[in-house]
This record gives structure tokens, C-alpha cells and sequence, in this order.
């Protein structure tokens, strides 16, 4: 293992810089295009020439010159966008991958497109229609009488078991929005946060191709366990080895905001709760999908001690899902310091700001580890996600919380007062 | 971090009074929320106060006007606020009401001058069925690489 180079890898400048283009139209609005943007959002054609997306794009053009883009044309930019900051990720992986000692990771088997009902294809309409709504008129413009409306949208995503995806994206994209609008100023939209959150909204409520599945059966030996939550969803995501190379199972519920410290990690579909540990082995069983693992069973084994486990091969996302913002590479750091904020010998900052507030971390705690298993990241430069950490004599990690998530009493907590709440109003 | 793709950290959420008030939410252009009645178990307030104009109004969920509206906010607009400003602080709370310089809830509170603003309480209390609707849906253990953009919420 050597110390991650801060230098970015060739292109990856240029693919940034594209994308900062884009950006500037899509906060400013496609409907009044104007210098930089426009002129990058009139190249997409011949930049993208004699690729797959060169015809969507061509198609788009006329549209985006009249300043009256359609679903599709906005869907051919994000593919557009996306397929750039993809070509990011590729390059940061490999980068990662040759610090770090790995092969380059292989690609996972995609299957046909999903298919869907006319029941899962209304409200994924509605959404692209917002969607274009929102770049039309320029993500810092939009007002919030723009915004309000398509909550009742959101309520018939999240009831929707295909469509959760989209419904988890969509809804934390509306939450910020709903928050932020009205901008005080053009200045204030987050960049490029908000056109990411748009253009992975385009790519969710629009079509998607399977990666190949298969039921599955093992031991999985876990190394940690990371939390992502918005307003109205949380999501545990399992990481860990099985038969030799790297994977993750991800348990994701729908929550509100009254539910405080580990009420939260209480909605997670089962078996979450049993499978959020990183000192024993797990028999688990389910369905495979490339690195992905959905898993339905789980069975504690043996102690197990993540901290001697070395670097694994993964599997690479699907390419939808190729971002700079999905590269988590698990570390796993027998011995380690950080020193000025920086995680060695990796030679990395380290990303306390990803650190879920449900590890209850005291300050300046972190700084003291001695070891560290943690994500390897990349968010305008390389950092290091804690997972587990050894301070001293002590271990920091989700365990506590998911302990107290497991007693936690039934009949006096949030969730219970809501549920109960809920029985009546909804029923009534 | 002047490029992060991920959102800045919030300040953490306190233990609101859920049986006073249900449901508060930063929606678009208002803040809105649900509030028990005082005196009658059975019944609850609609209230909210639009950002901006700072308007504000209070009925039942059958659109009967609050009796403690007389051209200023009621004790239930109060107890929304005080809520709003355990659950989201009260930095949120005055950002998202447009009130500079608001810091704690009686800032908020004295922030507030606009007039009544009659508007139906349908919209709210649809919102507050579909919030107490989300701790009931199944969730899914499906990939969720969407989630990777928030972390803090």
C-alpha cells in the first residue's frame, strides 16, 4: 500500500471542467442558455460524437437552441453529464486501485432493461416532468410554488416497491429544495451538490438495466457498517467479504425526522439489525447482484476480527451508477495515525463530515485512533470514511446503537407514539 | 471543500413534544404543522406561517377558524415554532422564515408580522397523514447507491 497521490489523473480535469459548464446552465436555466453553458450544451453533440449518446444528443439540440427542451432532451444531457463524471470515476478508481494494490475491478454482468407497470410508469412520468420543470427554469429560480406540488408525487413513489429507488432519490432532492427555495441569491445553490441530485433524480425516474442476479449462500465476514440517511430515509449499508472478494448488503427504511439516535436504525427492514456487526462471521443467504448482496437471512457465527483482512478485489457499479461520489473502497488499516486531519500511512483526509451523527463521536476522538477500517473516498479529493476505529483501548463503531436499537422498548418511544397515531388517523 | 457534493453538517436534532405537536415540517415557501388541541383530546390545530410575508393562519383540519387568532398568532403557532426550533434549530427554523438575524424561538416569535392569511388546512393535514404513512411502509434491500449524496439528514 502506498500514500494516495493528490494529482488528479489525466482528463479528469477537462471531464470536471465539461461538467462545470453544464452546470452553469442547469442552475441558470436551460430555458435562457448563455455563454459558457451555452455554448457547452451546443457542443454535446459533436464532444459526444460517435458515441452511443451522440443521436439522443443530436435529437436534443434543436430543442435546447429554442430554449424548449423536452423530457428527453434533459435525459440526454444527464446521461451526458453522468457519462462524464463516470469517466471520473473510472479514472479514480484505477488511481485508487494501483495506491492501493488491487486489480482494476471487473465490470458487473447488466440483463435486459427492468420492466414496468402503467402503474410504476405514472408517477416516474410526473417525476420527469418536474425534472424538466426544475432545469428549465434554472435551479436557484425555481420558486416554491413550483416545488410544493409534487410531494403528492413522492407519496406514490415511496408506496411503490419498484420504484423505491427513485423514491428515495427524488424525496431527499425535494427535502433540500423545500428547505433552500427561495434563494436568496443565484450564488447560494450548492455546486455542483444540486445539479448532482438532478441529474441522478433524471437517471432514477427513467429507464434502468438490470445487473444479472442470482440467489446466493455463506459466510460473510463483515468489516464495518456505514449509514446514509436524508430526511425521510435511512439506509444501512452492510460491507464486508465473501468468498474472497468485497461486497455489501444495504438495508434501507423510511423514517421522519422526530426519530432522534438509534430510534432511527428501528425501521430498517430485517434482518438489518442482525447483520450490523463487524466482530462475528454471518451466514447469510439471499440474492447476489455483482458486489451487491440483498439479504433476507442471517445467522451470527464465529468471532471474527475485521482488522486482519487485506486488500480484496471488488466489483465495479453499474455503469448508471458510476459517480465520483459512489467510490467507497473498504480499507481496512491495522496500524495507523492521524495526524493534522490526515489519515496515514494512506496520506488521506479524514471525511469526519460522512461520519453519521448516530455514531454519537465525541470531537477530536477520531484523531487519537491507532487503527482504522474505513470507505476510501473521493469528493474533490481523496478521504478516508471511518467505519471502526481502535482508540486506545477502546473501539468506535455503530455497536452501541444498534444494541440499544435491539432493546430499545416497544410501547413508550417515537416510533411507537407515531405508529399508534397512525393506526387511528389513517384508519379513521 | 468548495466542491463537495456532500451537504454541510447540521446542527443535531432535539427531542420535540410529539403528543403537542405531531407533525412540523419545513415545507416549500412555509413552515406547517400539526397541534394539539389544549382542552379537547380528540381534536388538532392546522397551522402554519408562510416565509417571506411571514402570513400566518390556524384552523382546525375542518377549516374552522382558531378562536386565539386575533390578528397575531395563536398559542398553537407558538408551540409549532418552539418545536420547529427543537427539531430543526433555530438557525433552519429563521433561515427558512426569511427572519434575519432569528436565532432562538422567541426571535422567531417577534419576527413574525404579517396578517392572517386565510388558507385551507387540507394540504397540511395531507402532509401529516403522509408522514405518519412513512414509518409504516416497508423500506427495501435493494441496492441504494442514490444514498450516497446524503448523509447527514
Amino acid at each position: 500500500m502506498s500514500a494516495l497521490d493528490e494529482t488528479l489523473p489525466e482528463g479528469v480535469q477537462d471531464a470536471l471542467d465539461a461538467v462545470a459548464a453544464l452546470d452553469a446552465g442547469l442552475i441558470g436555466g436551460l430555458s435562457r442558455l448563455g455563454g459558457l453553458a451555452r455554448a457547452q450544451v451546443e457542443g454535446l453533440p459533436s464532444l459526444f460524437a460517435g458515441t452511443p449518446l451522440a443521436p439522443a444528443l443530436e435529437r436534443a439540440a434543436p430543442g435546447f437552441a429554442k430554449g424548449t427542451p423536452t423530457d428527453d432532451d434533459v435525459a440526454a444531457l444527464a446521461a451526458a453529464r453522468a457519462s462524464l463524471l463516470g469517466a471520473v470515476h473510472d479514472a479514480l478508481v484505477a488511481q485508487a486501485c494501483a495506491a492501493l494494490g488491487l486489480e482494476a475491478p471487473a465490470d458487473p454482468v447488466l440483463g435486459a432493461p427492468v420492466a414496468l407497470s402503467d402503474e410504476d410508469e405514472a408517477p416516474l412520468r410526473n417525476a420527469r416532468h418536474w425534472l424538466l420543470e426544475l432545469a428549465s427554469a434554472g435551479l436557484s429560480q425555481v420558486s416554491p410554488d413550483a416545488v410544493a406540488p409534487f410531494a403528492s408525487t413522492l407519496e406514490t413513489l415511496a408506496e411503490r416497491p419498484a420504484l423505491q429507488r427513485a423514491a428515495v432519490m427524488l424525496t431527499g432532492f425535494f427535502d433540500e429544495l423545500a428547505e433552500a427555495l427561495p434563494l436568496a441569491s443565484r450564488d447560494d445553490a450548492p455546486v455542483p451538490r444540486w445539479p448532482d441530485l438532478w441529474m441522478q433524480s433524471v437517471i432514477a425516474a427513467g429507464p434502468r438495466l438490470a445487473v444479472e442476479e442470482a440467489p446466493f449462500e455463506g459466510e460473510l465476514l463483515p468489516l464495518g457498517v456505514e449509514l446514509r440517511h436524508h430526511d425521510h430515509a435511512i439506509a444501512a449499508v452492510v460491507h464486508g467479504a465473501l468468498d474472497g472478494a468485497l461486497v455489501r448488503g444495504t438495508f434501507t427504511g423510511w423514517k421522519v425526522d422526530a426519530l432522534l439516535g438509534d430510534e432511527a436504525l428501528r425501521v430498517l427492514p430485517a434482518p438489518a439489525l442482525e447483520a450490523m456487526t463487524s466482530d462475528v462471521t454471518l451466514a447469510v443467504k439471499g440474492v447476489r447482484r455483482g458486489a451487491d448482496l440483498l439479504v433476507t437471512e442471517v445467522k451470527a457465527g464465529a468471532k471474527h476480527d475485521p482488522y486482519t483482512l487485506g486488500a480484496l478485489p471488488f466489483t465495479c457499479a453499474a455503469p448508471a451508477d458510476r459517480h465520483p461520489v459512489q467510490i467507497a473502497i473498504p480499507v481496512v488499516l491495522p496500524e495507523c495515525r492521524v495526524s493534522a486531519g490526515r489519515v496515514e500511512p494512506l496520506g488521506v483526509r479524514l471525511a469526519d463530515e460522512r461520519v453519521s451523527p448516530l455514531y454519537a463521536a465525541k470531537k477530536g476522538q477520531l484523531e487519537e485512533a491507532d487503527a482504522m477500517i474505513g470507505l476510501l473516498r473521493w469528493d474533490d479529493g481523496w478521504a478516508l470514511q471511518p467505519l471502526d476505529a481502535k482508540i486506545g483501548k477502546d473501539r468506535w463503531s455503530l455497536d452501541a446503537a444498534v444494541t440499544a436499537a435491539k432493546k430499545a422498548s416497544k410501547t413508550t418511544d417515537t416510533l411507537s407514539v407515531l405508529t399508534e397515531r397512525a393506526g387511528k388517523l389513517l384508519r379513521s | 471543500m468548495g466542491r463537495s457534493v456532500i451537504a454541510g453538517r447540521r446542527e443535531l436534532p432535539k427531542k420535540r413534544n410529539l403528543k403537542k405537536v405531531p407533525f412540523v415540517e419545513l415545507a416549500p415557501g412555509r413552515l406547517q404543522g400539526v397541534v394539539s388541541s389544549g382542552s379537547d383530546a380528540k381534536r388538532v390545530y392546522v397551522s402554519f406561517v408562510d416565509a417571506g410575508s411571514t402570513d400566518f393562519y390556524c384552523s382546525t383540519n375542518n377549516n374552522r377558524p382558531c378562536g386565539g387568532l386575533r390578528g397575531a398568532p395563536c398559542k398553537h403557532i407558538q408551540a409549532m415554532i418552539d418545536n420547529a426550533v427543537a427539531q430543526y434549530g433555530g438557525a433552519r427554523v429563521a433561515k427558512h422564515l426569511g427572519i434575519a438575524e432569528a436565532a432562538d424561538a422567541r426571535a422567531i416569535r417577534s419576527g413574525i408580522r404579517g396578517a392572517q392569511n386565510k388558507q385551507p388546512a387540507s394540504e397540511v393535514f395531507s402532509r401529516f397523514l403522509a408522514y405518519l404513512r412513512y414509518v409504516e411502509l416497508d423500506g427495501t434491500r435493494e441496492p441504494m447507491p442514490e444514498l450516497s449524496w446524503f448523509v447527514t439528514g
